[in-house]
């Protein structure tokens, strides 16, 4: 999965937000190493500042524990995890949500949509 | 965060021509910053007077506390916007020569970017196609971990997928603690890898803004602003 | 950082003279052997033969000497030129050395290849006639050093030879300084910067003329070298005499402090021009 960088908004708030979903999609397990901020740096093509800002993000949303001897890590806290799973999902739910609008659905049709789009399929 | 260049007032003219115009500029350790300006703005003006290889008409300038000169020069690490090899050299001749005079100069790095740019020591410099004599350059310079590097217009002249090459090589070879002064009028290459800019314009700084605020402020990339405002130049 | 800067210039002379150098003394070496086994000198051979392996090798060597001394010239010129302030000066003058261990750098190696010139040519000539008869030349040597005994010179004269080697070195140094002062002087110029160096060559030329010309009607020149009527360096009847001997050392020991101000006044010319009038296109 490569970093998607879009020109219109602080790099920094990008990465951490692309950060926080591999987390959360367990591309970064919990408990895991998380990778340097060189490495990291490097694999988008940004400056180390500019990754280490958006691990400072990560950090303090809790995502990410910096412990003095192992380094970072990915948190353990399913807790932690949840909620970022959740806002995540509803992010995507009001993306939806008004996408739909634009295409002239209400919300209750828009959900109504969505269910039996999910029945038709199993 | 302490100060790595600092100029004060500084301009420069040839004849009547005013290349720079009573610049200030600070720049910290540890930063990467664009320096944008269309051609002809004194970007290399204002990167040779740094170096030492122009002196300024007024004003002063200090690297690291000094005035340029050969303390300055131990420290800076220099891509020119031209080839600059002695003919009757071979590529394992300028890496001699670099480490003889940069005792921050490392070998290995400089053996490891040969591999990765499929450059061969053996190879005389005169042989070498202008491509490969630039990436040379930039293995040069790169392979040496000094405070300030300044380079001038690395990516102009080669095509978009060498310049994601040269930005990279940049990026994963400068030392964290110096700071990388690039200058550009490509910005949308390297717009990723700023923390800061400046926008140079007649010889005048225009704007020093940090990239991050440059983009919280105004909803768009650096490129963007960078088009509105020379739009009358472009 | 000298040490350093010349190890670069000295390699860059090698490889254009070295060739050079061995070629002159392999040629030499070569005529002998063609005099002393194939051409009869004293015309026992046919014209043509002695033209083809005696005349025409002897004409290449003289033209490889002259060579020799051209290259050097346009070495020297073309080594400060190019590589201070050409492309070149991009990357020297980024180096962490002065301005002054670069032109004392330069002009050193100029220095030494002017040196290993002349003793290159030196050494092809004495190789030439040994080669061609060892005995004659040894008849020869000795010789030289009978006469020099028989000509009883007084005790100064080992002094005076060891004064006009300095003399000619401190000299040869003081031109190459002035060839450098001259570019540099032509590089203060906007265009046609190798043109304004040979102007300024010729107007520092004419500068040291009309100062020389002060100096003597001054009386400067006569008082410093103990010049004129007093010389008396020979008897009436062509004997070197010992007050003459010791005048001219005196004169000479003048005129290499003399070359080395001037040389001096060139060095910091440069290396003012070089510090604070750097402007590489």
């Amino acid at each position: 999965m490569d970093f998607d960088l879009q020109n219109s908004r602080p790099i920094w708030m990008q990465l951490s937000e692309q950060l926080g979903r591999r987390i959360v999609t367990g591309a970064y397990p919990p408990g895991s190493r998380f990778p340097t901020v060189r490495d990291l740096a490097a694999e988008a093509g940004v400056n180390p500042n500019t990754m280490q800002r958006a691990l400072g993000q990560l950090e303090s949303e809790g995502l990410v524990i910096t412990n003095r001897t192992v380094g970072r890590t990915v948190t353990e806290d399913v807790g932690v995890l949840d909620a970022m799973r959740n806002r995540l999902a509803a992010e995507l739910r009001e993306k939806y949500f008004s996408e739909m609008k634009e295409l002239g659905y209400s919300r209750a049709q828009a959900a109504e949509f969505a269910a039996a789009k999910t029945e038709e399929e199993t | 965060m302490n100060e790595l260049v600092r100029c004060a007032n500084l301009s420069r003219s040839f004849g009547e021509v005013r290349a720079l115009n009573n610049v200030n500029l600070s720049l910290p350790s540890g930063r990467i910053v664009g320096l944008l300006g269309p051609n002809g703005s004194g970007k290399t003006t204002l990167i040779k007077i740094l170096n030492g290889l122009l002196q300024p008409s007024a004003g002063e300038v200090r690297i690291d506390g000094n005035a340029p000169g050969v303390a300055t020069k131990r420290i800076i690490s220099y891509l020119p916007d031209r080839g600059y090899f002695p003919e009757w050299m071979r590529v394992s001749d300028m890496i001699d020569l670099f480490s003889d005079f940069y005792a921050d100069f490392d070998r290995a790095k400089a053996a490891e970017m040969c591999r990765a740019l499929g450059l061969d020591g053996k190879l005389a410099i005169k042989t070498l196609s202008k491509g490969t004599r630039e990436k040379m350059q930039l293995m040069l310079v790169m392979s040496r971990s000094a405070k300030l590097y300044l380079l001038d217009e690395p990516i102009a002249g080669v095509d978009p997928a060498a310049r994601e090459f040269i930005m990279r090589t940049i990026l994963t070879n400068y030392s964290e603690d110096g700071t990388v002064l690039i200058s550009t009028h490509l910005i949308l290459d390297v717009e990723q890898v700023l923390d800061e800019a400046v926008f140079l314009r007649q010889g005048e700084i225009v704007l020093h803004e940090s990239v991050d605020s440059i983009r919280e402020r105004t909803g768009g990339s650096v490129d963007q602003l960078f088009r509105d405002m020379f739009r009358a130049q472009l | 950082m000298l040490g350093k800067l010349m190890k670069y210039d000295l390699r860059s002379c090698l490889r254009k003279f070295g060739p050079l150098w061995i070629a002159a003394v392999a040629l030499s070496v070569l005529i002998g052997l063609s005099f002393r086994y194939v051409v009869d000198i004293e015309g026992g051979s046919s014209g043509l033969v002695t033209f083809l392996l005696g005349v025409l090798p002897s004409m290449i060597l003289f033209g490889l000497f002259i060579a020799m001394a051209v290259l050097a010239l346009i070495f020297v010129c073309e080594r400060f030129y190019k590589g201070l302030l050409g492309d070149e000066g991009y990357l020297m003058h980024t180096l962490p050395a002065s301005a002054g261990a670069h032109i004392a750098s330069k002009g050193l190696t100029a220095l030494i290849l002017e040196i290993v010139s002349g003793l290159v040519a030196l050494l092809s000539g004495v190789l030439l006639v040994t080669v061609y008869r060892p005995a004659g030349f040894a008849e020869g040597w000795v010789e030289f050093w009978r006469m020099l005994a028989q000509l009883e010179l007084p005790s100064v004269f080992p002094w005076v030879l060891v004064e006009g080697v300095v003399l000619f070195l401190v000299s040869a140094a003081a031109q190459t300084l002035k060839i450098y002062a001259a570019i540099a002087l032509g590089h203060l110029a906007k265009k046609h910067r190798a043109l304004w160096a040979l102007l300024a060559y010729v107007g520092i030329g004419i500068v040291l003329n009309i100062l020389f010309g002060v100096g003597v009607s001054s009386g400067l020149v006569e008082r410093l070298l103990g010049f004129g009527s007093s010389w008396g360096m020979f008897t009436a009847n062509g004997e070197l005499t010992v007050s003459g001997l010791g005048m001219a050392a005196g004169a000479m020991g003048s005129a290499i402090l003399t070359e080395i101000l001037i040389g001096a006044a060139f060095f910091f010319l440069t290396r003012y021009i070089l510090k604070k009038h750097l402007n590489l296109e």
